[in-house]
């Protein structure tokens, strides 16, 4: 990992599109080599609302879940693992942008998909599928400060 | 043998209760006392009449706009006072060095002859000698020490950025409003050039058993290390036993364990085994703790000016030992909070959620159940519950009575760590759960509601509050900062909750005459001082643009106090007394810096206080006549010391009321309401 990018990882608690504009910039200038890390997700620390729309087997519900996004954390955790449709799902192939997660998902006998992206440091949309249909549709809205270990 | 203690620890007291009788009752402040006497007769040495049936009573509705406004009647000539409150910092760890005014004296590591001016150690620095123990089972207060360290672990880089945080001082000014505009390059410097979680090689590697010169090895612009911080390794980095005690340490902490404790289980586990090959390094702090600035050196220049032009207190705590949450609980509430149900009444949190301070079979004080993600819950009251007999058994051990023999409720987990309030900015209930890390809503009384009953005007101003969105400075803003994020009174009241506000509503309320009688102000997490996520020169400029401001609006200067303080030591070492009040603390010292008018002259005042003694001074000040409640910590008396020995109360537990960082005698008129008039 380079210098900057371990830097990068912890410019991301303050990763409001200034900030981000901020660190895409400097990426270009210092290293062209720096890859993301996985602190350089553009999501707001903070109270995260994930609201969870099921599609599969014709039920249409809705489950909520709220999720700390803190100083330090892997998105990876924060985020994809909440969008497991089943808790046997494994993850992989996992593929990541400075606004993206993207991944794979085996569950079982069953393959899938998902990726959730940012439209702003505060709200992201996303969706999973399974076995080439859709499972999930995925949205998160920050709401408000949260604390974090490093408080 | 139980005897010989006792007669060992009351000494102290009883001689000092004698001279005191012989004496007079003399007083330990510093102030010119014929100065003064005529204001200290007409100020109540504490509001008297607490709330009955709070806390957990039946939530009332407040009208702040209800009534007249009572906030320009004063006892004093001061109508305004703002209350900044930086992060983690103790005194030794700022002042240690500091050399006071002629006339004036201060106890800090130069004083004490730990270190010399230039930072080395000095003749006596075995006062400050840190030791290795043994905790196997159970929590213990004071652990078995071992041996003294010869050598102090090396200092851990920890979670200190490697690079500053922004690119330059444009792009700081661009996210940030906090700083004088010569002071935002700061933002844009200091990172370590090291991974996190390593030796910190820009310290020597091998350190002397002694406090660290942090100037003697990077600038006091760089980026740092952060010690823990928590509940009950600050009671055991404390190391507290009646049978050391002495005349000037009557409590008997040592204060001789924070390397141990940083190094053996740091900032906590939440529940996991202790790591394979897990050695000094393994907890990413080493001896941060020891660190100091040098202001002798150029360190914090700033505060060292306030200090040597208007009045420092080298006797002033944190109120509850450990960290950020529960200290700005107990100045909002004069008490802690604890885990309730819907109707306020005590309830038992999630299992998880609960400290277990004993040790995991196999290790030396690494603990089975601690840490953000894990244990902050404690039900004090039970001395069956994991760590609690230690602290009870002390307490009671203390040649006086604890403050409401501990002051904990029946039943109630009372929140000693940092965890969420219950609720968020929009005024919604925060979701719960054993993942949440989240307290219910509180509906304990606090100082908000008493200010409210007495129609004297505040505001809570956290910077990047942004109208409740909590996401200002780049979601910067310190939800467990404001007290009054966790009170069902204030967040479910519009009038109320509005009167949480953002740095910017500060600085024009200073600019247009609108301040209110009664101001907190927070920075957010870049400027609070910080370390490891800010810098103390950030806060300092932060108190400074705010500072000067005030001084700008003459009007505003001529009756506002700006009082300069940290929310707790943040684990720094730190060599002053500790007066133990309840079961929360108090803990080590932290720094007050008091600038008004009625505060120059660079007294250094030797009172005993904590951050209750804030809310004293404004119960005080505008006379209200009433504690937050039967249990909070207002309800203390000032302290009696004796002259040679001001830092120790005699009447304990004992918290001042700050008045005695104020000369009013030119300006204090007898009657409040000449004084009020004044404006």
């Amino acid at each position: 990992m380079t210098l900057f990018a371990r830097s990068a990882s912890h410019l991301h608690r303050w990763s409001n599109p200034i900030a981000a504009l901020m660190l895409i910039g400097a990426s270009g200038a210092i290293s062209t080599g720096a890859h993301a890390d996985p602190a350089d997700f553009q999501a707001m620390p903070g109270l995260w609302k994930i609201t969870l729309h099921t599609l599969k087997d014709g039920h249409a519900q809705d489950q909520v879940k709220w999720k700390c996004f803190y100083d330090g954390a892997d998105p990876w955790t924060t985020f994809a693992d909440t969008m497991q449709p089943e808790t046997a799902c494994q993850r992989g192939g996992e593929h990541r942008t400075s606004t993206a997660l993207a991944w794979q998902l085996s569950c079982g006998p069953h393959k899938g998909t998902a990726r959730i992206e940012l439209d702003s440091a505060q709200h992201f949309a996303g969706k999973v599928m399974q076995d080439g249909e859709p499972a999930l549709d995925i949205d998160g809205k920050r709401y408000a400060a949260c604390t974090g270990p490093a408080d | 043998m139980p005897s010989q203690f006792g007669r060992t620890r009351l000494k102290p007291f009883v001689l000092g209760v004698l001279v005191t009788s012989l004496v007079g009752l003399a007083n330990a402040q510093t102030t010119n006392a014929p100065n003064d006497a005529q204001f200290r007769k007409n100020v109540p040495a504490t509001a008297a009449k607490p709330v009955r049936g709070e806390p957990g009573g039946a939530v009332t509705l407040y009208n702040p706009n209800a009534g007249e406004d009572a906030s320009n009647r004063t006892r004093t000539p001061i109508k305004h006072v703002i209350l900044l409150i930086g992060e983690n910092r103790t005194f030794d760890h700022v002042f240690a060095t500091y050399t006071p005014p002629h006339g004036q004296t201060v106890e800090n590591l130069l004083s004490e002859g730990i270190v010399n001016a230039d930072g080395t150690p000095g003749p006596k620095v075995a006062k400050a000698q840190q030791w290795q123990a043994s905790q196997t089972g159970d929590f213990q207060l004071a652990p078995p020490r071992t041996s003294p360290y010869s050598n102090l672990p090396s200092i851990n880089t920890g979670g200190a950025p490697t690079q500053p945080y922004l690119a330059s001082a444009a792009q700081a000014a661009a996210i940030e409003p906090g700083l004088p505009s010569s002071a935002y390059v700061e933002l844009a410097e200091g990172g370590t050039g090291l991974p996190n979680d390593v030796v910190d090689t820009r310290f020597p590697t091998t350190l002397p058993n002694a406090p660290v010169d942090m100037h003697a090895s990077i600038s006091y612009n760089d980026y740092a290390n952060s010690p823990v911080h928590r509940f009950f390794q600050m009671w055991q980095q404390l190391d507290c036993d009646v049978s050391h005690a002495t005349w000037k340490n009557p409590s008997g902490c040592r204060a001789d364990l924070f390397p141990w404790v940083e190094v053996t289980l740091g900032a906590g586990n939440n529940g996991k085994p202790q790591p394979a090959n897990f050695n000094d390094q393994s907890t990413h702090e080493g001896s941060t703790a020891m660190t100091f600035l040098n202001m002798a050196k150029g360190d914090a220049s700033y505060f060292k000016e306030l200090a040597e032009k208007y009045a420092l207190s080298d006797n002033f705590h944190q109120s509850v030992m450990g960290g950020t949450g529960a200290n700005h609980i107990m100045l909002g509430f004069g008490d802690l909070v604890y885990y309730a149900d819907a109707n306020g009444e005590p309830a038992t949190p999630p299992s998880n959620q609960i400290e277990n301070p004993n040790s995991q079979p196999g290790t030396n004080n690494w603990w089975v159940q601690d840490g953000y993600g894990g244990g902050s819950y404690v039900n004090c009251a039970d001395e069956g519950q994991p760590g609690v007999a230690a602290v009870r058994k002390y307490l009671k051990s203390l040649p006086y009575h604890a403050f409401k023999h501990g002051d904990c409720k029946k039943g109630a987990y009372y929140l000693v760590n940092n965890y969420n309030p219950g609720y968020l900015g929009d005024g919604t209930p925060a979701p719960l759960g054993a993942d949440q890390f989240t307290i219910p809503p509180t509906n304990q009384q606090n100082l908000a509601l008493l200010l409210a009953r007495h129609h004297v005007s505040w505001k809570y101003y956290g910077e990047g509050w942004d109208g409740g969105k909590e996401d200002g400075e780049a979601g910067t803003f310190c939800n467990i900062c404001d007290p009054f994020l966790y009170s069902t009174q204030v967040m479910t009241n519009p009038a109320l909750r509005a009167r949480n506000q953002d740095l910017n509503n500060l600085y024009s309320d200073i600019q247009n005459g609108t301040l209110p009688a009664v101001s907190i102000a927070k920075p957010d997490a870049l400027l609070d001082g910080h370390p490891a996520s800010s810098k103390l020169q950030l806060f300092e400029g932060y108190a400074q643009k705010i500072v000067e401001m005030v001084k700008a609006n003459p009007k505003l200067w001529d009756n506002t106090a700006i009082m300069i303080t940290f929310d707790e030591g943040g684990g720094y070492y730190d060599s002053g007394y500790v007066q133990p009040i309840d079961f929360f603390g108090d803990g080590t010292r932290i720094p007050l810096i008091v600038v008004s008018k009625y505060s120059t002259g660079g007294r250094v005042v030797h009172t005993y206080g904590d951050h209750v003694s804030f809310d004293k001074f404004v119960e005080a000040n505008w006379d209200l006549d009433e504690t937050i409640s039967h249990r909070s910590r207002d309800n203390l008396p000032n302290p009696i010391a004796l002259p040679n020995n001001p830092y120790v109360p005699v009447n304990p537990p004992a918290i001042g009321d700050l008045m005695d960082m104020f000369d009013f005698h030119r300006h204090w008129d007898d009657d409040a309401n000449v004084a009020s008039a004044k404006n």
